[in-house]
């Protein structure tokens, strides 16, 4: 469904000309919970921009659901933005002077659907994620946690191809990261393509897949092997108790 | 695409920078309206004209201060070489100018029996038979002044004249059904001092631009004799008027027994008479051009202010699929919805505003229609104001809302 | 503390070098507006003779029609008198300290030489004008109450005619020829302007220039000079006696009357005084209507003659809410200021600062924006009453910025600056330091 091919990204200074993607090849397919690993500084984050048409490769191919995406106007890549990429962010970037219900509703106010259905979907989100009876809190009233849960909200809103969340626990405590976790797994159990930018290892791992970026490249790697080790060797107590 | 409820709901959270810009345009559609309708006024009255034919007239005051000097046949001197001078179309002896600031206020009595204070007021100009071409005035019924109606009025005797040529708004007002050609009237009460109407003309202006019977004027044959004092009134053809000032005042100044006071031309007496009015206008034009550009600055200002402390928002909503343009317009439907409020408050303010200077200095009640008016200038200056902060924030890049700082 | 303070204000005001020129241009705009319409109004409002304002009184007597509408204040009356009542009451034994009687009039002043001759306004009045309106001389003094009685022809000129007919020198003893006449100057005096000239009944021409030349009234009208200013009349002339005469004995008011009293008990002893006197006269067929004298102190004759124009006013209202548009700009100028600030605020906080010394140090910023205002605000001031000067003919007394004017103008920008900024930096003061330490 994704899929990125010698995509390069070259930011140039007066001084200084720096590669952070170098001819960067991946794919993630329709349903996955792929999760996207480096150090700092490997271009995790302009592989995230360029994923979410934020930003334009310098070169290489991006096909988007079976389009090209790599060269759209900034008009037409807000489109695709707004109907095929939820975004979750590290920080929540929920918009402080609304309400969650208004919060939800931003990305759906740019689809042009009535009123009506707005505030239906807006209402399903909100329950989906159990804060439905907080529909008119501002965000300063919520925990980091719910807040990540109303980000979650808003991305789904839109009924996008998938989820692109970066560090989606970075600002969470353990325990409301958890609870972040399981909930973007039981949205992928019900389909929905997820890809996940992280440096932690442990989130990495609750992936089905891991891709890992350094140096701005790619090892578009199955399950690291010891990782597999682990896994059989999970299996194998398992099947001997 | 309408995003009218969360902007406005936003604003309410956020009310003081709102505050700001609504309070000043309120006060701005105040102050502009009032300010503007003054001008109009001014305006309107330093155009009315006075009857005269304004580019092409101009006045003479010389002050004789020599006793042994024959006045009277100075001024007949005086007459004759500026009759005569090329390019004059006639020239008058006269005691006052319309619209001067300076003159003589007199009192028509319609019946011997009316109390003086019913008596009409009005402003007197001694002429001669040369008044009614040299002031321009069109006679619309009767006749001219005959030289032999001619009378002296000075320190010396009571003598009075027998005929008068009125205005028509001071024939409408002494005999309101009209027919006041022929008509006897009294300069006192009692009977006294009969004048009969021979002539009436079409317009002319007394010498207060500002009094309410300005367009009550008449016209008296009599050479006015007072303390050494002679004016003239010239009319010349066109485009010789400066050549006519030039030469008369070098006639009038070679008689060393006076001194030539005053050589102006009439748009430049009626210019300083106005001056006031001319100042109002000025000043007030000022006012609005610097409290409009105050005002857009400030929105500017704020609204530039308010971009930067939403930088992180303004990302993210680009991230979630707005484009530059959305942006731009939810800066442009905010500002709009401030102006609003700041003209539903400006309505509310002018109208006070209007009120309290014309209760306490009669400066008028302001039309209606100026006040939609206002809005529309306001709401265009707002909307003029913020586009670009506007389109600074569109700037603003999608990729901000990943960064992490 | 203050000056730590101020320079940290300095500094600070440095640092965002366009934000705070924008605060301070925007009170600066909004003072000097204020300031220039403030200064007119002042100077014409302001007390023109302050030491004896208080003593000094301008008699009205309601002479006038009986067929006019009745009157109920020293607005509807008459501000002149006849010349006959003035006479009358010069020459009596009234319960005054001093008495003035005066009018406006004017003649050809003819110089010694081949210089040419040149209009001059003239007042006409009593010896006592000089000692009652306290008058300053250079040279000579008043002519004596001889000079009264017998119509002397003599005269007191001003500096400046003094310097342009004898070149500043003592002219005293000298003559001056006016129209055909030549009048013995006695003194003269220094430049005096009362701003406005409140013992000249013609409003237009209270901010002229004051006369150059005085002379004995009884000399003029003897003359006769003719009146300059205005002449009202409401009863025809007698025409059995010649026209001067008829004029002199008419009821037509062309003359100006002012009376020194000292005490209260002096003022309603005067004030009876002069309704005695018009009793008398209505016994003699004169005053038909009914009896209203009255008598005003400088302060109050001001009011009475409206010397503040509507058109003053309504200048002086407009630019007042121009300032406050101009403090509303300032107080969003300073909030952005202010919130922009945030992290140099945690830091001090941090390290010790209190939220009192947070709120002091920012006041004295505010109040250091607010006094550069002031400053720009006078530049400005200045140059709108140029602009004011210009525009209005015969101003040129009323557009200058006194000591008084010009600590208004600091101290009006000081106070709406803090105003401005009071909100803003109480905002500041109560920030939090611990969320705004880390960078985000």
């Amino acid at each position: 469904m994704l899929k990125m091919t010698d995509v390069s990204k070259v930011y140039r200074t007066e001084l200084v000309e720096t590669h952070a993607l170098r001819e960067l090849t991946l794919h993630v397919d329709e349903g996955e919970f792929v999760a996207v690993t480096g150090p700092s500084g490997s271009g995790k984050t302009t592989f995230l921009n360029i994923a979410g048409l934020l930003e334009t490769p310098t070169s290489g191919t991006y096909v988007l659901d079976g389009a090209d995406v790599s060269s759209l106007n900034d008009r037409q890549r807000s489109r695709i933005r707004n109907e095929k990429v939820g975004f979750i962010f590290q920080s929540f970037n929920l918009i402080p002077d609304l309400s969650l219900a208004d919060n939800v509703d931003v990305p759906l106010r740019y689809r042009g659907w009535s009123g009506a259905k707005r505030r239906k979907v807006i209402g399903e989100m909100l329950d989906l994620v159990g804060l439905g009876s907080r529909k008119n809190y501002l965000p300063s009233q919520l925990s980091g946690g719910q807040q990540q849960r109303v980000a979650i909200a808003r991305a789904l809103a839109g009924q996008p191809r998938f989820l692109l969340a970066d560090e989606p626990t970075g600002n969470l405590d353990s325990e409301m990261a958890e609870q972040v976790m399981q909930l973007l797994e039981g949205i992928n159990r019900e389909g929905t393509t997820i890809v996940m930018v992280t440096h932690d290892p442990d989130l990495a791992a609750r992936a089905q897949r891991n891709i890992h970026i350094l140096d701005g490249r790619a090892s578009d790697q199955p399950m690291p092997a010891a990782a597999v080790v682990t896994e059989l060797e999970a299996r194998r107590e398992a099947a001997h108790v | 695409m309408n995003d009218f409820g969360p902007i406005f709901r936003t604003l309410l959270r956020n009310k003081l920078g709102a505050l700001l810009i609504a309070l000043q345009i309120a006060l701005t559609l105040a102050v502009v309206t009032n300010a503007a309708f003054i001008i109009s006024q001014r305006a309107d009255d330093v155009a009315r004209p006075s009857g005269l034919d304004e580019p092409n007239t101009a006045m003479f005051i010389t002050t004789l201060f020599d006793s042994n000097v024959d006045q009277k046949q100075l001024r007949r001197d005086d007459l004759d070489a500026l009759r005569g001078l090329p390019g004059v179309v006639a020239a008058v002896p006269i005691q006052s100018i319309p619209i001067s600031g300076s003159g003589w206020g007199e009192d028509y009595y319609t019946t011997p029996e009316m109390t003086s204070d019913e008596s009409i007021n009005f402003g007197m100009f001694m002429v001669d038979e040369h008044g009614l071409e040299s002031l321009d005035l069109e006679l619309l019924a009767g006749r001219n002044f005959r030289p032999e109606e001619m009378t002296e009025r000075s320190l010396d005797s009571f003598e009075f004249p027998r005929v008068t040529i009125v205005s028509e708004a001071l024939a409408d007002s002494l005999f309101p059904d009209g027919d006041a050609l022929g008509k006897t009237i009294y300069d006192e009460p009692n009977g006294e001092k009969p004048i009969e109407i021979i002539g009436i003309y079409d317009h002319m202006q007394n010498a207060w631009p500002h009094s309410d019977n300005v367009d009550r004027t008449a016209l008296i044959p009599a050479y006015a004799n007072f303390g050494g004092q002679m004016m003239y009134l010239v009319r010349t053809e066109p485009g010789r008027r400066d050549a006519v000032m030039a030469a008369g005042e070098e006639y009038l100044a070679q008689n060393r027994s006076r001194i030539v006071e005053t050589v102006r031309s009439y748009e430049e007496q009626k210019r300083r008479t106005y001056g006031g009015d001319i100042a109002m206008i000025t000043l007030m034009s000022t006012v609005i051009a610097i409290l409009t550009a105050v005002t857009g600055l400030g929105i500017v200002g704020l609204a530039w202010f308010s971009v930067t402390q939403r930088r992180k928002q303004i990302g993210t909503r680009r991230a979630l699929g707005a484009t530059r343009f959305d942006i731009v317009r939810y800066f442009m439907v905010e500002n709009w919805i401030i102006t609003s409020i700041g003209i539903a408050i400006g309505i509310a303010g002018a109208v006070t505003l209007n009120w309290f200077l014309d209760t306490e200095y009669n400066t008028g009640r302001v039309p209606l229609w100026y006040l939609p008016a206002g809005m529309i200038a306001l709401w265009l200056l707002g909307q003029l104001a913020v586009l670009l902060p506007a389109r600074r924030a569109a700037g603003i890049p999608p990729a901000l809302a990943t960064r992490s700082v | 503390m203050f000056s730590y303070y101020v320079a940290l204000a300095l500094a600070s005001m440095r640092r965002t070098p366009v934000l705070t020129s924008l605060m301070v241009l925007a009170l600066g705009l909004g003072i000097g507006a204020f300031m220039t319409t403030f200064t007119v109004y002042y100077l014409m409002s302001g007390d023109p003779i302050p030491h004896k304002s208080g003593v000094l009184f301008a008699v009205q007597l309601d002479n006038w029609d009986p067929n006019s509408p009745p009157t109920e204040s020293a607005e509807d009356v008459q501000p002149q008198l006849t010349w006959q009542d003035g006479l009358n009451l010069m020459r009596a034994d009234t319960p005054a300290t001093r008495q003035a009687h005066m009018y406006s009039t004017g003649a050809i002043v003819v110089p010694e030489g081949d210089d040419p001759p040149f209009d001059e306004n003239i007042r006409g009045t009593y010896q006592t004008f000089f000692e009652m309106f306290d008058v300053p001389f250079l040279h000579g003094g008043p002519w004596d109450s001889r000079a009264d009685e017998e119509r002397a022809s003599v005269a007191v000129i001003g500096r400046e005619l003094n310097d342009k007919l004898f070149g500043g020198e003592n002219s005293v003893g000298r003559s001056i020829r006016l129209d055909d006449n030549f009048f013995k100057i006695v003194g003269v005096i220094d430049d005096w302007q009362p701003t406005p000239r409140f013992y000249h009944s013609d409003w237009s021409r209270a901010f002229q220039d004051t006369e150059q030349i005085f002379i004995p009234m009884t000399r003029a009208i003897d003359e006769p000079m003719a009146p300059r200013g205005n002449t009202n009349c409401w009863a025809p002339l007698d025409e059995s006696v010649p026209v001067i005469e008829a004029f002199l004995k008419s009821e037509c008011v062309w003359t100006q009357f002012w009376a020194e009293l000292e005490t209260p008990d002096q003022v309603a002893a005067y004030k009876d005084y002069l309704d005695n006197y018009v009793r008398e006269q209505k016994q003699a067929g004169r005053f038909p209507r009914p009896l209203n004298t009255f008598i005003s102190d400088v302060n109050e004759w001001l009011d009475v003659m409206g010397v503040v124009g509507n058109d003053n006013r309504v200048q002086l209202r407009l630019s007042f809410l121009f300032l406050v548009v101009c403090v509303l700009n300032t107080v969003g100028l300073l909030l952005a200021k202010f919130l922009g600030k945030s992290g140099e605020v945690a830091l001090r906080r941090a390290m010790g600062a209190s939220r009192g010394a947070i709120f002091r140090q920012n006041l004295v910023e505010v109040g250091t924006i607010g006094a550069l205002g002031g400053i720009v605000g006078i530049g400005l001031a200045w140059l709108g009453l140029r602009g004011v000067e210009s525009l209005y003919n015969g101003y040129q007394h009323l557009v200058s910025l006194d000591p008084v004017m010009l600590a208004t103008a600091v101290g009006l920008s000081v106070a709406a600056a803090i105003a401005a900024g009071l909100y803003p930096v109480w905002r500041v003061s109560r920030l939090e330091p611990a969320g705004l330490l880390k960078t985000q």
